[in-house]
This record gives structure tokens, sequence and C-alpha cells, in this order.
């Protein structure tokens, strides 16, 4: 605790400063609304206690105005809670932004965060093993266990996306002329054998997003998952990788996975240009059948969905890692709860932690809240009688998948360093664009895991 | 008489600095000894607790490739920044200071890019580089545009000096704008109507003449230049697979994304004496030119 | 004759002038003829015109940025740190400027150096520190860190163009029995004038388009200021490049108009002819 100390020590020196400072510039501090900590409220006046704000902070930044409509409508219904939404930048800055609210002793009540920064944060969030049992029932079966991080419920899923290769009904069989069973490409010749039909009739096959993201993270990352069913083995083969036990060119996971990839590349319609990655431009080629296939996931319905002249029906298959349908992988789609609403447990009072509990069941239960995820925002719910009806015809595809069961489980990406899809992401991004070898590309990985013991 | 000089002083010194050092203590000077403390333990915000390490974080640096790597990319950049900006913005504001039809025009002109800050003008760059010029270059058959030069890391590099370049040359006109103000207007007249004698005018004088200018706009493109930053994030990203990361952006990485606060911290200490010693180098070597003309 | 190639020069310079100009405002442009477009146009053909001109971003834009609610925060913060700073700095720049203290050069290039600092080491100890004594989320404490941040450009501006001015014009009026403060204010600082306006619009760039910094200490809607705004047209992996150029040219019209307002005195300072 010496730290804390020093912190004191310092906050007084600068604290007088200030004062003798403020006689001195024209700085006036008479405005300064006391709202900055939000867990005064509570404590200090007994009649005020009823009134909860609680903070809200979304790194899902794309759909900041559908939350903002949702909270205002909450606090229509509850006139005592008051959530204040927090908007994150893009990129690293969100991680850079969160970490400083913590810093500051200022965290937000509530965080939507990806899984694994939830893990890395752990000690700071509310433990919410007392609600496990109740989201259980709300969600689909499995759901919960694919979001608990070294076994605890520590956040609450509210979205799912599925990934996997994405097609352009209509792309698709007018260049090959005949009607297109997604069924039908059960392993990985098949697709070879309807690329190379859709070549020919001069439509570019495939489109490959070259972002650190999609490379690193969604197509490498699934040679992690797809060594076993069991999220334990999979993190037991990262181990592996670590201590340098582990070869991947003798894996035969990953060496089908890159065979699949250097079949996407042969046939990318960025293949001249494979770096340019505009994630924009790219969702609006495949939606528009400029390209048949698309590596992405359902998500890119934001995109999509708004778009004019576009194509009606798309759909999603699995890629294919070998030629033997009976593979685990080639039957099924990755499938995660990408983002969980925690609960702070530092800074929070008994009453934000229990008003920020009620809030996320509202949102994820009432007709209000679905309404605002499925029908404005696009999004999947892993929620059992949903009372919207979702719009995204991708997530549709992804249901059919999820229903029976074909999914693959990645939450072995969650106990991942958070650095590590930039740092493959670059290594996949050499390899697309023919700068190494794959021997070279596998030293590389290699080399990643082993320095990030 | 020496006592009552000495309290004046004094007196001098608290009225005209005071405000000033105060406002730059809290602000700057006491954080920066409380970032010194964080860089010789190991705190970070996901444990919270900080044991002291000693010199550990400053060993790290310099045994970190990609730090190294990264300092050396971001060398490259200031000195192309630092010609090719300052050659740009000496001769337009030189032109816009003489005598030249649409002045008002042209000096707005050159102003507004700098309205668009940092981020969204990166974002502005990329969209550029990775769709205008490549669909341009595919129209006219231009070679040097065929390919986004965001997707090969030497032009990737060229891509963030050009971008830089454009937003810094607007900021560096309205300095060396400035500067000619204390250039007597007959001077400037003369060098623009004796064109036989121009380089030797411009040499000979103006050049001694705008020399607190220069040194100020060197010193803020060198600094400007070695912690750029968002026009990183927003432009290439670091990529291709990293070829363009510059320090600052390393450093952001270490510290927040691969969660090794002291390290980064560390990394951002070095930068610092790094940058403050090469320009206060060059501003303490011209201002001997400036006593010297 | 000649006067003939005197002209041919003069008529070639403002060629390539206007040349260099056009190639300069190539983003601008593309920024402006964008805003009347959809997000969808921008991106598959950015370079076209747009068919119409439809201000619906620019209503988009100025209903979801809250835009007047940002233009108050944006312009009490950059108005009320800049004063400061330009006063505060001016003084400190003549002390250093004028006595050749062993303390003030050591001071002088203590001010100086830490406009080598990247923000990233000052970041977290800010938030830290500021945060222990409850001070974030107001716009007073942002307003200080701005005068903070602010004033080794001021000093540093300053410092240089203060030792051109002669010194006799000082002696005269002590001469006159006038105290050093107030021989400072009447008889220097008008001096600095043109480098003054300079520094006004050089800080003004910086505090109007900060982001990072504002983003860390405010974070009540009510506070925003404009850049905070316009970041709400960036997702996570996009951006809705419609509304946020048309923000982005609202948000600067403000400091466009300082500029117009402002460089005439610049130019004045040149037609005046020297200082000394």
């Amino acid at each position: 605790m010496k730290l804390k100390r020093i912190v004191i020590l310092l906050s007084i020196v600068l604290l007088s400063m200030l004062v003798a400072c403020s006689s001195n510039s024209s700085t006036s501090e008479n405005d300064s609304n006391n709202n900055s900590n939000s867990g005064d409220n509570s404590n200090s006046n007994e009649e005020q206690s009823e009134d909860v704000k609680i903070t809200f902070f979304n790194t899902s930044a794309e759909v900041n105005e559908v939350f903002e409509n949702l909270f205002d409508k909450y606090h229509e219904l509850n006139s005592n809670v008051t959530v204040e939404l927090i908007p994150t930048p893009i990129g690293g800055a969100q991680i850079e932004k969160f970490q400083s609210l913590l810093a500051s002793g200022t965290p937000a009540t509530i965080a939507n965060l990806d899984a694994g920064a939830i893990l890395q944060y752990k000690d700071k969030f509310l433990d919410l093993e007392s609600d496990r049992e109740k989201y259980e029932q709300l969600t689909k079966p499995g759901t919960i266990d694919r979001v608990l991080l070294d076994g605890k419920f520590l956040g609450v899923p509210w979205t799912s996306q599925g990934y996997g290769l994405l097609y352009n009904k209509r792309a698709v069989e007018d260049a090959t002329g005949e009607s297109f069973d997604p069924a039908s490409i059960r392993k990985r010749d098949d697709l070879a054998t309807l690329f190379e039909k859709i070549d020919a009739a001069g439509t570019a096959p495939v489109v490959i997003h070259g972002a650190d993201w999609s490379l690193g993270s969604h197509y490498t990352g699934l040679g992690y998952a797809l060594q076993s069913q069991d999220v334990d083995e999979n993190l037991a083969f990262v181990e592996d990788l670590k201590n340098g036990e582990a070869d991947l060119s003798q894996n035969k996971q990953f060496n089908g996975l890159m065979d699949t990839f250097d079949l996407l590349k042969k046939y990318n319609l960025r293949k001249d240009d494979p770096l340019v990655s505009d994630y924009n431009l790219d969702s609006t080629a495949f939606a528009k059948g400029e390209a048949a296939f698309y590596f992405m996931g359902d998500w890119t319905w934001a995109v999509i969905g708004q778009l004019e002249g576009r194509d009606d029906e798309f759909g999603v298959i699995p890629v294919p890692i070998s030629n033997n349908p009976e593979d685990y992988g080639n039957s099924q789609i990755a499938f995660s709860e990408p983002k969980l609403f925690a609960i702070d447990d530092t800074e929070s009072t008994e009453a934000q932690q229990k008003a920020a509990k009620d809030l996320i069941e509202w949102m994820l239960t009432s007709e209000e809240g679905q309404m605002a995820i499925i029908t404005d925002m696009g999004l999947n719910m892993p929620y059992e009688n949903l009372l919207a009806e979702s719009p995204n015809i991708i997530s549709h595809s992804v249901d059919e998948y999820v229903n029976k069961g074909d999914v693959i489980n990645i939450s072995v990406m969650n106990y991942f360093q958070p650095d590590w899809w930039s740092k493959v992401g670059a290594s996949m991004q050499k390899y697309l664009s023919n700068n190494i070898e794959r021997e070279e590309l596998y030293n590389e990985f290699e080399d990643y895991w082993e320095s990030s013991k | 008489m020496r006592q009552n000089k000495k309290l004046k002083n004094i007196g001098i010194f608290l009225l005209f600095g005071g405000p000033t050092l105060i406002i730059f203590s809290a602000v700057i000077v006491i954080p920066f000894i409380f970032g010194l403390y964080l860089t010789f333990t190991n705190w970070s915000v996901a444990t919270g607790d900080s044991t002291f390490v000693g010199l550990s974080n400053y060993f790290e640096v310099f045994t970190d490739k990609d730090f190294l790597t990264s300092f050396w990319f971001t060398i490259k950049y200031v000195i192309a920044c630092l010609i090719f900006a300052n050659l740009i913005a000496f001769f337009i504001a030189l032109a816009l200071t003489s005598k030249i039809n649409g002045q008002g025009l042209l000096r707005t002109g050159f102003f507004t890019p700098n309205l668009i800050g940092g981020i969204v003008l990166g974002y502005l760059w990329q969209t550029l580089f990775s769709q205008v010029l490549p669909y341009l270059g595919d129209q006219y058959g231009w070679g040097i545009f065929e390919k986004s030069w965001l997707g090969d890391p030497d032009k990737a590099f060229w891509a963030l000096v050009v971008a830089s370049v454009w937003q810094l040359v607007g900021y560096l006109v309205i300095i060396y704008m400035a500067g000619f103000a204390s250039v007597p207007k007959e001077v400037i007249e003369a060098s623009s109507i004796d064109g036989a004698n121009y380089f030797q005018i411009l040499r000979k004088i103006i050049l001694p003449l705008t020399i607190p200018s220069i040194i100020i706009c060197f010193f803020l493109t060198i600094t400007r230049a070695f912690l750029a930053y968002d026009i990183n994030l927003s432009l290439t990203d670091g990529g291709p697979y990293n070829s363009t990361e510059m320090v600052s952006y390393h450093i952001v990485q270490k510290a927040f994304l691969s969660n090794d606060y002291g390290a980064g911290q560390a990394q951002a200490i070095v930068l610092f004496m790094a940058v403050a010693l090469i320009a206060i180098t060059q501003t303490y070597i011209l201002k001997k030119r400036e006593v010297e003309a | 004759m000649v006067k003939n190639s005197n002209s041919l020069l003069a008529i070639s310079k403002s060629i390539a002038l206007y040349i260099t100009l056009f190639i300069f405002l190539v983003p601008f442009i593309i920024v402006v003829m964008n805003s009347f477009k959809a997000t969808q146009h921008f991106i598959e053909s950015p370079f076209s015109l747009p068919k119409s001109l439809n201000f619906s971003n620019y209503v988009d834009a100025f209903q979801s940025m809250n835009f007047m609610q940002g233009i108050f925060n944006s312009l009490l913060l950059t108005v009320g740190s800049i004063i400061v700073i330009v006063f505060f700095s001016a003084m400190t720049a003549y002390l250093f400027a004028r006595f050749k203290w062993r303390i003030n050069k050591i001071l002088f290039f203590t001010i100086l150096s830490s406009m080598a600092l990247p923000f990233q080491v000052l970041m977290i100890p800010l938030v830290i520190l500021y945060g222990e004594m409850d001070l974030l989320n107001m716009r007073p404490t942002l307003m200080f860190m701005y005068v903070g941040f602010g004033l080794p450009l001021g000093v540093f501006t300053f410092h240089g163009f203060i030792k051109g001015i002669p010194y006799e014009l000082e002696e005269a009026a002590f001469m006159e029995g006038s105290s050093r403060l107030r021989t400072f204010f009447v008889v220097v600082f008008p001096l600095l004038k043109p480098v003054m306006v300079t520094l006004i619009i050089l800080e003004v760039l910086i505090i109007w388009n900060d982001y990072l910094l504002a983003s860390l200490i405010l974070q009540s809607p009510e506070l925003r200021t404009l850049p905070l705004s316009v970041f709400n047209f960036f997702s996570s992996y996009s951006v809705d490049y419609a509304p946020l150029m048309a923000g982005l040219l609202m948000a600067m019209i403000p400091v466009l108009i300082l500029y117009l307002v402002l460089q005439k005195h610049i130019i004045q300072g040149i037609t005046d002819g020297a200082l000394k």
C-alpha cells in the first residue's frame, strides 16, 4: 500500500497548488457540478438514497445511440435510476479508456466488454454466481457454459455472433447457372470445385478481408478451437505451444486450415492488393455480388443491411478444413458470445450494483430491450422465447447451425493475451501478401507463443 | 542596497514566473514525477498492487527488439518530415508574404486543412490511399498508384510522411509568416523583384532574420513527429504487418494492450529523454547562429 | 525587357502557388463533396460529385452531436484557457528573456523539454492524481490542464520574439518611473501582437481539436466538447463517414472565422514593417 500513500501525498501537494492558483488565475471552480463521483448520492443523504445513478461503459461503439435511447426509456419506467453512457473511441483506445477510468477510481458501474478483457480484470468485477441459475434458464442451452471465465460467471451474455464463409446466393447461382445448396459443401474439394466454376464465369469466388483482426483472431483462432471440442484441451494445446512442445507443421488442424486458406487466397477478389482491408468496401463488394463468398460473420449486417442495390439472400457455411466431411469443423461454424455485461465491484455501491443487475435483466428480457438489440442493432441474442424478429438474414442462417448444436466453441481465445491477434494477424498479413512461406508463418506463430509465456 | 535589489528580483520572479510555474508543476511536473516512480514498479491497473522492481523495466527497454525497430523507423520519419515540411512551408510562407494576387484566398486555403484533427485526418488519407489513388491509377495507368500504398511497407512509410507533411505545412506556414513580419518589407519586396539575386538575398538577409521562427518550426516538427500517434493509428494502424509501427504507437500497445504498463512507461521516458535532447540541441545550435547573424 | 521577365516570373510564381494550393486542398474538397452524400456513395465512389445538395447529413449530425451544447463547451474551454495562456506565458517569457539568471535558464529548458514529453507518460498519473482529489468530470479541471499543456509553447514562442525587441524602449519607460509590470503591459505586450496572433491560432488548433485529454477528463454528456461528439460516428470496425464529415465541417467553422479575423493582424505586422 506504499503506492496509495504516495498518491495521497502528491495529491495534497497538487491540491495546495491548485488552491494557491485559483486565487491567482481566472480559472474559477464554482461551476464544478458535483456529479463526478456517482457513488456520493447514496450514502450521503437518507432521503435521496433511492435515487441511483449508474454509468455504462460501451465498447460496441456502433450502437451507442440505441443504448442511450434504451436507457432513456428505462428512466421513464424507473424514475429513480439514471443511466449514463460512456462512449469509447476505436481500437486500442478503448482499453486505454477503461484502464484510465479504473485508475482514477471512477469505473463504470456496468461495462460492456469482450470476454477476454473481463477475464483480465476479473478481480474488479462482481461475481454473478447468485444469478447464474436464472440466466441458465433464460438463455439457450450451452450459452452460460461458454461464457464462464475461469469457471466463474462474471459477465452476462447479451449478443451472439457466428462466423464462417458467408455466401451471396444470387452471385453464386448467377455464376454457376444452377441453384446453390449450401449443404453440398462438405469438404475442401467441394469448395474448390465450386470456386473454380464461379471463377470461370468471371465472378470473384471470395473476398478475404485483410485486417489483422479478421485474419489473426477469426481465422487462425479456429486452429486452436478445432483441436478438440473441449476448451481445456484447446488450452492444453496452447500450453504446449508456449513450452515449445507442439509443432504446428505436424498439426493436422492447422495444416488443414492453412490449405483452405491457400485456396481462398488463390481466388481472392483482392488478390492483387490483398492488404487494402477497408471493411466497408469489402462488405459492400460481397453484398453486391462482386465476390460470391466472404470470410466474415453475421455482424457485418450492420453495414450490409443499409446498403442500396444489394442482393437479398445471404447465408453462412463452415470453413472446410479437410476432405473428410466427418472432421470436426467441416459441418460446424464458429459461434460465441463476444461481449458481456459485467458489473463493477471496486467503487460501486450496493445500490448501484443492484440497479445495474435490474437494468441488465430488463434489457435482456423486456420487449423494449429485445427490440432494441435485435431489431435496431441487428444483433442476435442467445436467449429463448425472443419477442422480436431479427432483420439480420445472416444470423438466421447462423441460428440453423446453433439449433442443431453444430457450433465450434471458440472460448479458448478468451484466455489469450489481448495483443495476440494483432501479432499473429501481422504474420498472416505477410503470408497473405506472399511475403513469407508457410514454414516461416508457423515459426512466427510458435515464436509468439513462446515469448508470451 | 544589494539586499534590496535581491528582494526586488525575487518579487519580479514570482510576479512574472509564479503563475506559470505553479500551473506547469501541477499539470506536468508532479504527474511526471509520479509517472517516473511507476517505471520502477510493476504496477498495473488490473492488479492494482505495485512492488518495487528497480531498473528492470529499463533493462527491458533495450532488449525489446520491436521497440528499437520502431524507434529507428520513427527517426527516418522525423527526418523526412523535418526536411519536406519546413522546405515547403518556408517557400509557401515567403510567397504569401510577398506581393501576389489573391493573397487572402491563398492564406486561408493553406490554413484550412489544419482544421481537420489528427485521427479524422488519418482516416481521410486512408481512404485516399486505399481507394481514390488506386482508382485513378487504374483509370490512367499511373503505375505508382495502381496498388494501395498502405499494402506495402516502403510506400506506407511515404504515405505517413505525405499525410503528416500535409498537415504540418499549414501549421508551419503561420509561424514562418509571423517570422517574415520581422523582416523589413523592402527586403522581401526587393527579393521578389530582383530575380537574379533572389537566392542570395534569401540566404544572406532573409534566412538569418527568420532564425527565431526556424528554431520554433524545427522544434515543433521534431517533437510532433517523434511523438506522432494519431496519424499512425488511423492511417496505417501499424500495418502492413507492423512495419509502420512508430515508437508512440508501440508504447501504447505495450502499456495498454500487452498490459505491461511499467515497461511501456519506461520506454516512454526513454523516448522523452531522446527527443528532448535532440530538440534542445538543435535549438541551442541554431540560437548560436542567431547571435552570429 | 526587364519588366517583362519580372512579370513573367511573378505570373509563373502565382501559377505554381495555385497549383500547390489545389493539391493541398484535395482532401478537404473530398470532405466537402462527400458531406452531401450518403456513406455508401462515399465508399463506392469517393471522387464523384454529389448528385444534389442534400443537407440531411448536416441535420443528422447537428442533432446526434448535440451541436449547440458541444460548441458552447468547446468555446468556453478554448477561450478561457487561451486567455490565461497568452498572459501568463508572455509574462514568463519576458522574465526568461530579460533576466539571464541561472535559474531562469534552467526553468526555460525544463519548460521547453516538456514539449518533448509523450502524452502517454502523463496519462495514467493525471487520472490517478486528479481522480484521487475528485476533480475529474469538471470543466475547470480540463481548462486548467489545457493551460498547463499550452504554456510551454507560449513561453517558447514569445521568448524568441521578446529578445528581438530593443531594450531601449523599456529603459525609456523606466526613466519615466514606470514599474516593471506596467512597462511590460504598456510597452512590450502591444509589440507582441503578430506573434501573439500566431500563438493564439496554434493553441486554438490544439485545444479545439483535442480529443484524448478531453475524453479522459470529461464524461457527462452535457460537458462534452465537439471532438468528443464527432467521435460518435466512429464504431468499432468502421466509420459512418457522411454525418462525420458534415459534423467535422460544422465544427471547423468557428476556427475558420477566427482565423479570417486574426490573419489580418499577422499581415498588419508585415505591412508595418519591422518591429525594430
